[in-house]
Order: C-alpha cells, then sequence, then structure tokens
C-alpha cells in the first residue's frame, strides 16, 4: 500500500518535469535558432547600412561630376583644367564617336603621369568604347543633377541624356576607378585618387571607439567588430571595440556595391553574447524548481494521505478499544442479571411447587410469603436480552473495525449447525413472540460438520435482528436449513415490506441503510449485512437476498467440511 | 472439586463463583497474577480459570507458570478479545477451553461442565464413586454429569451429581437437610432451608417425570429427602 503511494507521488512529480524538460529543451533549441537568425539578420542589417552609406557617397559623388561634367564635356580645354585642379581626379581621358584618344593627346606634351595612366587604361578604352557588359551604364538625365557651385557657377542647361558608369580595374595591388560618361558622342574618362575616395568613406564611418555618433553609423561599442576589407583582403579600417578570437570567423558579411564590389564587410561579434531566456541552466533551473514544487506538494499529499491512514487507524483501535472497555461491564450487567433471572426462575418454581404441595395438603394459602413476581422475571429477562442485543452490536463492530483492520478470521470446529440455529432463534423468541410472530422452523442439517460456531451465530443473529427490526409488520419468521455434501444452506425468511430490487445488492454495502417511512425510525448502525456478506465469504460461501413473493428472503451458504 | 479463579475484576470474579457454587464446586479466588500463582501452589486446585488482562502477572504468563510444575491442570482463559484467544492456542499455551467476554451464565455453566467431565474420566478409578448408578427409570452417569432416561439425556450439575449419589448412597432412608449441606454444599456454608428447597425443585423439575409427584426426590416433612426403590 505504502510503496503504491510511494510510486504513485514520484510518477505525478517525475512526469511533468520530464514532460517539461523536453518540451523546455526544444523550445530552447529554437529559441537559439530564432535567436541566430534574427541576431544575423541584425548583423547584415548594419552592414547594409554601412554599405548604403558608401553608395550614397558614390552616388553623391557622381552626381557632382555628372553635373560639373556639363560644362566640361564641349571644351577640352575645360577638361583638362578640370582634371588638374579637381582634388579627386587623378587623370582624364576622352574617345571621338570613332573610338580615338583625343585627349590627352599623343606626343612631348603627354606627361609621365598621362602616359603611364594610358598605359593602365588600356583595358578600359577598349571595353568602353565596345560598350561591353564589363562598364556599369546607367542612363541619367543630367537635369537631375545640382551644378556644382565649387567648380561652376553657370545656369542649367536643357536636359540631355547622358550614359556614365564605374569602371575599376587592378593594376598590381593598386585598385583604379575610372568614372565615364557619354555624351555628344564622345566618351569622357575621369580617374579619381583611390587614396581620396578610401579617406572619404572612412570620414562617414565612426571612429574605432566613437562615443559621439560623428556618424550616421551606429557605433557598435565592445559587442562586435566591424571591419572593411578591399579586393586584396586586407582591412582598410575597423571599428567596435570588441576584439575576435585567432581564427574566428565573422558572424555576419556583406559584398559592397559597385564601384567597391570586390569589397566587403566584415561583422565580428561574441557567438554567445546573447542570452536566450531558455538557456540549458535556465531550463535546469526551472525544472529543479518545478520539480522541488511539485515534490513539496507529492511530500504534503503524502503526509496528508499517511496521517489520514494513522487516524484512521486510530479511530479503528479507540473503537476496539472502547468496545472491549465495554465488555466488561457489559460481562457483569449480562451475568448478573442471568444469575438474577436463573434465582427468580428457581425462587417461582419452588414456590409453584410448595403451592401444591400446601394445596394438596390443604393448609391455607395466606400462610405463605412470597417474595418472587413473575413480573421481575419478565423485568430480568429484558434486561438480559438487552445486554445481549449490546453484545450482537459490539461484536458487529469489533468485526467491522477488524474486516478493515486486518481482516477477520474463521476458527471452524465440529459441530451440529441446527444446535447453532436453534440456539440463536431461541434467544429471538421471546422478543419476536411477543410481537405476535409465527414460526416456520424446520431444521435438515444435523450432521456433524466443521464450522465457525461464532461466525454463524454473529451471521444469524444479524439476520434475525433485522427480521425483528424491519419485518415485524409481517409477523411471520420461517427459517429452515439443509445439508449438501460439502455445503449447509440456511434461509431466513419473513412477510415484512421486503427489500426492492435496486436496493438487493446495495444493502450488503458498509452504512448503506435502505431510506424509508418504514425504515427512517429504526435504529441501526448499517454494518450487520456487510459483516454477515464478508463472514460467509470468508466461510466459503455466499450470502445473498433472493427473489420472494412477499418480504425479504436471505439464503445463506457455507462451506461445511465433514472432516476438518 | 476446587476451582481457582483469577479475574481482577471483582464483580465479574464473584458472578463467576457465584455460579461455580451453584454448579457444586469449591472456589479459590485471586485479585492478580502473583496471587492466583501462589494460590495455585498452596491450595493444588482441580483447575484454573484464569482472566489474560491482568496487574502484576499476566494471564499468559500464570498459565505458564502453572505448566512448569503441573502439564495436566486444565486452565481455562477468560478474556475480552478474540484475537488474544487467537494469541492463547497460538502460543500453545496449553489452554484447554476459553470463555469470550462478554459471556452468559449458561455458556459458563456448559464450559465448566465440559471441562469437569473431562477431569472426572480421567480421575483413576475409585471405589465410591460408580460409573452409573440407576434410580428407577433413571440412569445417572456421576463421571459425565448426565442422567438418562429412555432416549432422553438430562444435563446435571456436579452438586445435582453429589446430592442423587448421597439419596443413593443411602437409599431407603431419609437424609436430613442437614446431611445433604454438610456433604453437597459443604462444611463452610452457612445452612439456608431456602436454598437447599430451591435447589431440589429445581432438581425435581430435571430428573422427575412429574415434579409434582416425585417418585426419585422424595420430601420427609420435617426431616430431610429420601430414595426408595
Amino acid at each position: 500500500m505504502q510503496k503504491r503511494v510511494i510510486i504513485t507521488l514520484l510518477i505525478i512529480v517525475l512526469i511533468p518535469v520530464l514532460l517539461l524538460g523536453v518540451m523546455g529543451i526544444r523550445l530552447a533549441s529554437n529559441e537559439q535558432d530564432v535567436i541566430k537568425h534574427q541576431q544575423s539578420s541584425l548583423y547584415l542589417s548594419r552592414l547594409e547600412n554601412i554599405d548604403s552609406i558608401i553608395s550614397g557617397y558614390f552616388s553623391e559623388l557622381e552626381k557632382k561630376i555628372l553635373a560639373d561634367s556639363i560644362y566640361i564635356s564641349n571644351d577640352l580645354e575645360k577638361f583638362a583644367r578640370y582634371v588638374k585642379e579637381e582634388p579627386i581626379a587623378k587623370n582624364g581621358i576622352v574617345f571621338d564617336v570613332d573610338g580615338n584618344r583625343i585627349y590627352p593627346q599623343d606626343g612631348k606634351s603627354l606627361s609621365e603621369k598621362e602616359r603611364i595612366f594610358i598605359e593602365k587604361s588600356r583595358m578600359f578604352q577598349q571595353e568602353a568604347l565596345n560598350e561591353s557588359p564589363g562598364i556599369e551604364q546607367q542612363v541619367q538625365t543630367r537635369a537631375s543633377y545640382q551644378v556644382s557651385k565649387s567648380f561652376f557657377k553657370a545656369p542649367q542647361s536643357i536636359p540631355q541624356p547622358v550614359k556614365y558608369g564605374w569602371y575599376t580595374w587592378f593594376s598590381g595591388v593598386e585598385q583604379n576607378h575610372i568614372f565615364w560618361w557619354k555624351t555628344d558622342g564622345k566618351t569622357f574618362g575621369l580617374e579619381l585618387f583611390h587614396a581620396r575616395l578610401i579617406s572619404d568613406i572612412i570620414i562617414l564611418l565612426p571612429s574605432v571607439s566613437d562615443t559621439q555618433q560623428r556618424s550616421k553609423v551606429d557605433s557598435v561599442g565592445e559587442t562586435a567588430l566591424i571591419k572593411l576589407i578591399d579586393n586584396n583582403n586586407s582591412v582598410i579600417y575597423q571599428w567596435g571595440e570588441y576584439i575576435p578570437q585567432k581564427q574566428q570567423k565573422y558572424s555576419s558579411m556583406l559584398l559592397l556595391n559597385n564601384p567597391l564590389n570586390s569589397w566587403k564587410l566584415e561583422y565580428y561579434t561574441n557567438p554567445k553574447s546573447y542570452n536566450p531566456v531558455f538557456n540549458l541552466f535556465n531550463i535546469l533551473g526551472v525544472l529543479i524548481a518545478i520539480g522541488a514544487t511539485l515534490g513539496g506538494l507529492a511530500y504534503y499529499l503524502y503526509r496528508e494521505h499517511r496521517r489520514e491512514i494513522i487516524l484512521g487507524k486510530q479511530r479503528v483501535n479507540f473503537v476496539s478499544q472502547v468496545s472491549h472497555e465495554l465488555k466488561t461491564p457489559l460481562t457483569n450487567i449480562r451475568m448478573y442479571a442471568e444469575l438474577l433471572e436463573n434465582q427468580l426462575e428457581e425462587e417461582l418454581l419452588h414456590e409453584e411447587q410448595q403451592l401444591e404441595e400446601h394445596c394438596s395438603e390443604g393448609q391455607a394459602q395466606q400462610d405463605q410469603y412470597y417474595d418472587a413476581d413473575p413480573k421481575y422475571l419478565k423485568h430480568i429477562k429484558i434486561i438480559s436480552s438487552e445486554s445481549q442485543r449490546l453484545s450482537r452490536l459490539i461484536a458487529n463492530i469489533l468485526n467491522f473495525s477488524k474486516s478493515t483492520k486486518s481482516g477477520l478470521k474463521i476458527h471452524k470446529t465440529q459441530g451440529e449447525i441446527d444446535a447453532v440455529v436453534s440456539a440463536v432463534i431461541s434467544k429471538f423468541e421471546p422478543l419476536l413472540g411477543a410481537k405476535g410472530f409465527e414460526f416456520d422452523i424446520q431444521l435438515n442439517a444435523r450432521n456433524l460438520v466443521f464450522f465457525d460456531h461464532d461466525a454463524l451465530e454473529q451471521i444469524l443473529n444479524n439476520l434475525l435482528s433485522n427480521v425483528e427490526k424491519y419485518a415485524a409488520s409481517g409477523k411471520y419468521l420461517a427459517v429452515s436449513t439443509s445439508q449438501g455434501n460439502e455445503y449447509s444452506t440456511i434461509t431466513v425468511q419473513d412477510k415484512g415490506p421486503g427489500i426492492p430490487a435496486s436496493e438487493h445488492l446495495k444493502v450488503f454495502r458498509p452504512f448503506y441503510r435502505i431510506s424509508s417511512k418504514l425504515t427512517d425510525g429504526v435504529s441501526g448502525t448499517g454494518i450487520g449485512l456487510s459483516i454477515a456478506k464478508d463472514l460467509a465469504i470468508l466461510h466459503g460461501g455466499s450470502l445473498k437476498l433472493v427473489p420472494f413473493e412477499s418480504g425479504a428472503c436471505f439464503k445463506l451458504i457455507i462451506h461445511t467440511p465433514v472432516n476438518g | 472439586m476446587k476451582i481457582l479463579v483469577a479475574e481482577d475484576d471483582q464483580f465479574i470474579r464473584e458472578g463467576i463463583v457465584e455460579i461455580l457454587q451453584s454448579e457444586g464446586y469449591t472456589t479459590i479466588v485471586a485479585n492478580d497474577g502473583q496471587e492466583a500463582i501462589d494460590l495455585f501452589a498452596d491450595q493444588k486446585p482441580d483447575f484454573v480459570l484464569l482472566d489474560i488482562m491482568m496487574p502484576e502477572i499476566d494471564g499468559y504468563e500464570v498459565c505458564r507458570r502453572i505448566r512448569k510444575t503441573d502439564e495436566q491442570i486444565p486452565v481455562i482463559f477468560i478474556s475480552a478479545k478474540s484475537e488474544e484467544i487467537d494469541k492463547v492456542i497460538g502460543l500453545e499455551l496449553g489452554a484447554d477451553d476459553f470463555i469470550v467476554k462478554p459471556f452468559g451464565t449458561r455458556e459458563v455453566i456448559a464450559r465448566i461442565r465440559a471441562i469437569t467431565r473431562r477431569c472426572l474420566a480421567k480421575q483413576p478409578n475409585s471405589t465410591d464413586t460408580p460409573k452409573q448408578i440407576t434410580m428407577k427409570d433413571l440412569t445417572v452417569f456421576p463421571n459425565e454429569l448426565r442422567a438418562q432416561r429412555g432416549q432422553a439425556i438430562i444435563e446435571l450439575s456436579l452438586r445435582d451429581i453429589n446430592i442423587l449419589s448421597l439419596l443413593f448412597q443411602k437409599k431407603g432412608r431419609v437424609v436430613s437437610r442437614d446431611d445433604l449441606f454438610n456433604e453437597c454444599w459443604g462444611r463452610d456454608y452457612l445452612p439456608n432451608s431456602r436454598t437447599l428447597d430451591q435447589h431440589i425443585s429445581k432438581l425435581r423439575k430435571q430428573v422427575e417425570l412429574d415434579p409434582k409427584d416425585p417418585q426419585i426426590i422424595q420430601t420427609v416433612h420435617g426431616v430431610g429427602y429420601r430414595f426408595e426403590e
């Protein structure tokens, strides 16, 4: 019993904890994925933001040059001056419609710088003329550009579509950028200072540990490090205070847009810098907390359960103790009532005989002294029979408390069934007789067999006591016994109000009492039939309520072997 | 026959003593276990009635100690708890019988008579107690505490047997009331004519065919009783 309770409580605690554990781990891994995804998209968006700033710089540059181009495209002199004076311009080149270079012109006026540039830009010359896909192209309306005020001060001209783009190439480790545009069939190319471009871009980016937010880019502080890496895989610039470990892979990477399309941005951060709610440590903590709570509850329930059991045991012990204590006074009442009864009987008998003798001898009656009155005998018989009823009640309570405690026991001894049956009937006879009962007793179980006399007596006591209590209106009691090979059958029937079919099984349940006008006023504990049935089963038999035309009919079958 | 009654409840003890005396036994009483052991050694009773729950020494222990000196003496246990009775049987204390409280007088009488029959049957055949005596149509079996008329068996007490035996021994002669008292109630007993008369009336009801016209126990007015063949 105790083991089963402990196992049940363990299951109550362990199953939810295990389920929660499994769910928690799944949730944690899901959350980790989600966080990873969120983080990588956050890093990427940061990098895209930087990329858009760099792209913005280039588009501003494009706008500026395109605006300036309106004034320099129709005059090579102006173009030459622009190349010389514009700080970002390093070299310039112009081709006519046929693809012939018209600036800088060959000849002795060609400076060393121009010669190297022409040499370097041979590829651009070919591609620019063929308009191969290698050259990024865009078509814009010049009118959309504001003219840079630093160089020209002139009114806007007529809008004219223009083709322009970037051409990037490498000569050795050096990267070269040419911004080109086509107008009036001529192709203009403007080489820009690489270092100048880079320094302009770097100015837009936050400083290494930027606290003043001078850039449009959010500083990343201690949590991350962002590297700007060029086509040679060398770090051009980096910011953020996070120091990545050796061999640490970037958390996110983005290739820059044109014209720095061979460059990239790398985002480094602590891969474990995020702190999810459902990490293993938290799950373990929560599980321990839930386990402890459930364990506590289970222990509480277990303690309550045990307390109930102990309390129940104490109650049963108390009842049995009290019942035993009742036995001594009851013994005295019963014994002395019977002694008195015997004595009164003897006296009455003696007086009767004396009377007879004296009458026959013709003596006067008035000389006699009578102290025994038949009324006294009646009174004392009532005390005696009531003390016996009390004995039966106590026996029932004790048997009931035993049946719930350690179980009833049967001690079979040799005897005659009919002797016990008639002894019980004779006990009830005066009581039932006084109520006007008619008896039909047919006893046919006279063989010497083995059975528990006390158990049979108690079963019959309970059955007859029920007849007395509930079937007095029928004024009829029939008891019959019969004997088979191994079993003896005893039926007790009355002509009382009977028991409704729906109650036939319930009446054998402990504490169950049929409620009706007839029974409500009758006292009873509701355990008599339950005990009777238990005893019958214990005796290898059964006690059943059999259908009968009027009243109730109980059929008791008990195992009564001939040899013990 | 002498019976030792050991019971701590005064009223139960006195009640049992009254029942036993009315049956014709001599009784000695003990209030507790120690007294029971002392009285047993001192008085040598024929059998013992022992309550289990007693102060000082309980019934089990008293039984064990008694068994050390006398293995044969019948012991009847008295107890309120049927569990204790299980123990008595289980412990093989050699209990001969048991009486469970609350008991009635008839139960005590039936069990005492059964034990007495066994005791008498075991006794070596003494010359003064014949196996059976015939009084007219009644046959009395003194050792079985029974009489028989035709098919009918009549259960008798030890005192009834003693009275009938005395009348039989002195058949044809009058047995005075004093003699009857001395022989069947004992010399210590205070003679009370009512007691004697009532007992005789009861006995007549059992053994006479017609108690109003007694054939076995005839009254000799003013003297006593007589049996005549």
